[in-house]
């Protein structure tokens, strides 16, 4: 290569690397720094409380024995969350992607629909379904005489929860990489004798390792950073978790968000920690089995075990998606909250579409769908992007220092979601840009606080994408536009398009990020409903939940055949 | 919505207008009879025409309040809602980056808002028409904050869980053996109001109200929503806090649930609001204080169920239920508020075993 071509591809390469560390810079580090310098000062920051001493007070503040009984019951309820999702989600997703399950897309309906429920909701729905006394399950025991009572406000009951709603993120990323398995692999393993058990043994899963160890990192951190599940199921009966009391620090009177901050602090560099190890265990070994050979998708025939697996998806189905719609739906439809026994689940005249009515012809309601759709729809379409970018510059290319975007990019992560959006607040209120005020700052409170798990989803699968197919095509005399654009994106279409699914959902959903941020115009549905339910209006919560939950189904329906790669 | 017509409010206030001596031109403000609004006031209100408000009142009550303001005035009003600290690290974070655009901000916490005040953030001073009626304990004496709402503490039961004849009449009655593990509380986390409420229990109930009552291990709920829901459907037996509007709500819903004003009187608690220094409708929010804290702004904030500042408005009703008289009711004052805060909450926590 001549010597002006490689300066320019240098200088290409160099300017490349800063854009990227400029934007995760501006979204991530910035907000982080304004977190880092709260946890080592004495007064409130940004908010003219006067002059800022440094200290290390917030530090021993925060290393009390509450906050060890609360780490403990959080990696209690992280690990246990994280086992179930995975459990759920593993087998779903291999069930949708591999074999010949009886009806392909209600296995995926059913495989991502928990995501449709904000926690917020799903932990007011599972005290509802779950509770000792008066919860539903209960009720319908007492009046079948079945002597079975069941606590879901314990940790059990919490981690089971968590499990089922994060079940989706294993079931997102699985099902992605799963589908990309080369079925030449399992079939020379079946052709040796192995039984379908050991093929699932020693092939199927051992390939999909990085995707496994990705989502058991995501799911266990996100369950550990998780707020209202632990808060509404726990609080009650006196559990308390570090998210717990990271919230708590923020929000009571007198708040302490220094010591919020640094007790964050301490739980990024955990989070650090697991990334980096994530990253060793991953390393040296090769997961690429989309090759220049080509791949042709086969289902694997489940015979006699269709129906069992038929039957664990319809179980599934029924505990994370049935049972939490039925109990929204008797909230929504119900006058009030009182159920004196099982008949009346079924008494019609309890029941009116009033509410129902109400919340959709309700203004507020409308301009909180249109808010969050607008939000929602330009934080997934920028974010894909964005995090397919990333992806690429740290799989694909010499750029210089690039696995440190990745380190930059699960910060996010670590930072409980009330920290974070004070962290944006912080930071966006106080830059010369007209975006404090607009929708433009809730797109990047989403974006920011979601590029762990927009990077996830897309990383996993251009890890298994052998890059000899990109090879090809550059040898072949393509320009690096045309090959990503005519052969690395066709190949992990599956992978952007659950990213950006997953990124759209989590937008529309999230409500800690919006609360520091939105104005009377730019007023997000979940907004709405987290009014609705400080007023005690569980009615048009449920209302608002079940109008959204059918569009977001509808949705899923329609992009469900984008969902696949295109091989 | 009992509203008025609004040809029959216009007619009022012609007349009034009609009947005030010193009429210029220009018409000041009144709504039967009563003068809400100097004309100057109004005229420059009018010309403004909007008005942003940050307040801690739950969205859904505070809508028909804005509504029979907007009528009244013909000015529209937005409204954002945040808890009290939430609300308080926003207007700070905005005022100290020169991006607050709030005209109007309340706050559930004196203290809080004696900081505001400190830092300039919500310092003007504003007297308004009603201010030598307004006790001095639930006002600024500068008027730079008046209590304009006042939310309150009861106790709530399920009908399902306690027999008629045990139903509490007095706050003392919570303290039996029979409620052990099924009575619920909010967390004084969950700010002043339960601060209040708590304040009241200690120095006007029985000093020692708080081990007594923590001794029947209460639940502890963090905000008034997941309380009443375990209330209403009977997960627990009864329970304490500014719960009325909601458990209200079930009981008209045909939930089996009753609201209880005990005989030793209940606590309120402030939404305390005032001008923000940097409004951008100045005379627009002094409007809308003057409304508020006017008999007819009172009667619209008592049909929610909450005590406004007017001592001349009607007493709060919600169908159904019996509020006390307002010499009933307590309040918090900053004074004790401002000293006592920091103690009690932590002496709260002690008792109540919440680290």
């Amino acid at each position: 290569m001549p010597a002006r071509s490689q300066t320019a591809s240098l200088v290409l390469k160099g300017s490349i690397s800063a854009v990227l560390f400029a934007l995760l810079g501006a979204l991530v580090l910035v907000p982080m720094a304004m977190v880092v310098y709260a946890a080592f000062i004495d007064v409130l920051p940004f908010s003219g409380e006067g002059e800022a001493a440094w200290t290390l007070d917030n530090f021993r503040a925060v290393l009390s024995p509450e906050v060890g009984a609360a780490a403990l019951n959080t990696l209690v309820v992280a690990t246990g969350g994280t086992i179930v999702a995975l459990a759920f989600g593993c087998t779903m997703a291999w069930l949708a992607a591999r074999t010949d399950v009886p009806g392909k897309s209600l296995v995926h309906l059913a495989g991502v629909m928990p995501l449709f429920v904000s926690l917020l909701v799903a932990a007011v729905t599972w005290s509802l379904l779950g509770a000792g006394h008066s919860g539903y399950l209960n009720i319908i025991f007492r009046s079948l005489d079945v002597p079975l009572r069941i606590e879901i406000r314990s940790l059990a009951g919490i981690a089971l929860v968590e499990g089922i709603y994060y079940a989706p993120y294993a079931y997102i990323i699985l099902f992605g990489a799963l589908t990309l398995v080369n079925p030449d692999l399992e079939e020379a393993a079946a052709v040796h004798g192995a039984t379908l058990r050991q093929t699932l043994g020693i092939i199927s899963f051992p390939l999909v390792r990085p995707a496994l160890i990705g989502s058991a990192l995501l799911i266990f951190v996100l369950i550990a950073e998780d707020f209202p599940v632990p808060q509404i199921l726990g609080g009650p009966v006196g559990i308390e978790t570090l998210s717990m009391r990271i919230y708590n620090m923020m929000t009571r009177i007198p708040s302490y968000p220094n010591q919020a901050g640094a007790l964050s602090l301490m739980l990024t560099i955990a989070v650090w920690v697991l990334v980096y190890t994530q990253r060793r265990i991953l390393a040296g070994a090769d997961y690429r089995t989309v090759t220049g050979k080509g791949l042709r998708q086969r289902a694997i025939e489940l015979g006699p075990w269709r129906w069992p697996a038929t039957a664990f998806v319809v179980l599934y189905a029924l505990v994370a998606v049935g049972l939490p719609m039925w109990a929204l739906v008797q909230g929504a439809l119900r006058a009030n909250l009182f159920i004196p026994n099982a008949a009346a689940f079924f008494d019609l005249s309890q029941f009116s579409l009033r509410h129902v009515l109400d919340a959709a012809a309700s203004t507020a309601v409308h301009d909180g769908f249109v808010n969050s759709l607008m939000a929602a729809a330009a934080t997934s379409a920028f974010g894909c992007v964005f995090f397919f970018t990333l992806v690429y510059a740290v799989n694909r290319t010499d750029l210089p220092a690039r696995q440190w975007l990745e380190y930059i990019a699960m910060v996010p992560l670590a930072l409980p979601a009330i920290v974070l959006a004070l962290g944006v607040l912080w930071t966006w209120v106080s830059l010369p840009l007209p975006v404090y005020g607009s929708l433009a700052i809730l797109v990047i409170a989403f974006t920011t606080r979601f590029i762990p798990q927009g990077y996830r989803t897309i990383s996993s699968a251009v890890i298994q994408i052998h890059d000899d197919l990109e090879h090809a095509a550059l040898v072949a005399g393509a320009s690096r536009w045309q090959t990503i654009k005519w052969v690395t994106l066709p190949l992990v279409r599956g992978g952007v398009v659950a990213a950006a699914f997953l990124l759209f959902v989590l937008s529309v959903r999230e409500v800690a990020a919006s609360l520091f941020l939105y104005t009377t115009k730019t007023r997000v549905l979940s907004i709405v409903l987290l009014e609705s339910y400080e007023s005690g209006l569980w009615s048009t919560v449920a209302s608002i939940s079940l109008l959204y939950t059918v569009m977001l189904v509808a949705i899923t329906l329609v992009g469900l055949r984008w969902m696949r790669p295109a091989l | 919505m009992g509203h008025r017509k609004p040809s029959s409010r216009a007619i009022a206030a012609a007349v009034a207008a009609w009947l005030a001596i010193a009429v210029p031109a220009e018409a000041q403000l009144a709504v039967d009879g009563e003068t809400v609004a100097d004309a100057k006031t109004f005229e420059a209100a009018k010309k403004e025409g909007r008005l942003l408000a940050y307040g801690t009142y739950p969205g859904d009550m505070m809508k028909p309040i804005l509504a029979a303001f907007e009528s009244d005035t013909g000015i529209k009003a937005e409204y954002v809602r945040l808890p009290s600290q939430g609300m308080y690290q926003r207007v700070t974070a905005e005022f100290a980056a020169k991006k607050l655009e709030a005209d109007y901000i309340d706050l559930t916490d004196l203290p809080l808002i004696q900081q505001l005040i400190n830092r300039g953030i919500l310092n003007v001073p504003h007297r308004v028409p009603a201010f030598e009626q307004i006790p001095a304990a639930i006002k600024d004496p500068q008027g730079r904050w008046y209590a304009v709402i006042r939310p309150v503490a009861v106790i709530a039961v399920n009908r399902s869980r306690v027999a008629d004849a045990d139903i509490p009449k007095s706050w003392k009655d919570l303290i039996n053996p029979k409620w052990k593990g099924i009575v619920g509380t909010v967390s004084i986390d969950a700010g002043g109001s339960v601060l209040s409420l708590y304040s009241f229990l200690r120095e006007k109930v029985d000093p020692d109200f708080w081990p007594k009552f923590a001794a029947l291990t209460p639940r502890i709920y963090p905000t008034i929503a997941p309380l009443t829901t375990d209330i209403a459907r009977g997960e627990i037996a009864l329970g304490i806090g500014a719960i009325a509007e909601p458990i209200w709500l079930q009981m008209k819903a045909g939930a089996p649930v009753k609201v209880v004003f005990p005989s030793e009187g209940i606590a309120v608690f402030p939404a305390a609001g005032g001008i923000s220094t940097t409004a951008k409708n100045p005379n627009a929010a002094a409007l809308f204080l003057n409304w508020l804290t006017s008999k007819r702004g009172g009667n619209v904030i008592a049909r929610g169920g909450a005590y406004p500042a007017n001592p001349g408005s009607n007493r709060p009703h919600l169908e159904g239920l019996e509020y006390p008289s307002v010499d009933r009711v307590w309040n918090l004052q900053l004074a004790e508020w401002m000293a006592e805060r920091e103690s009690r909450m932590k002496l709260w926590r002690e008792t109540f075993g919440v680290k």
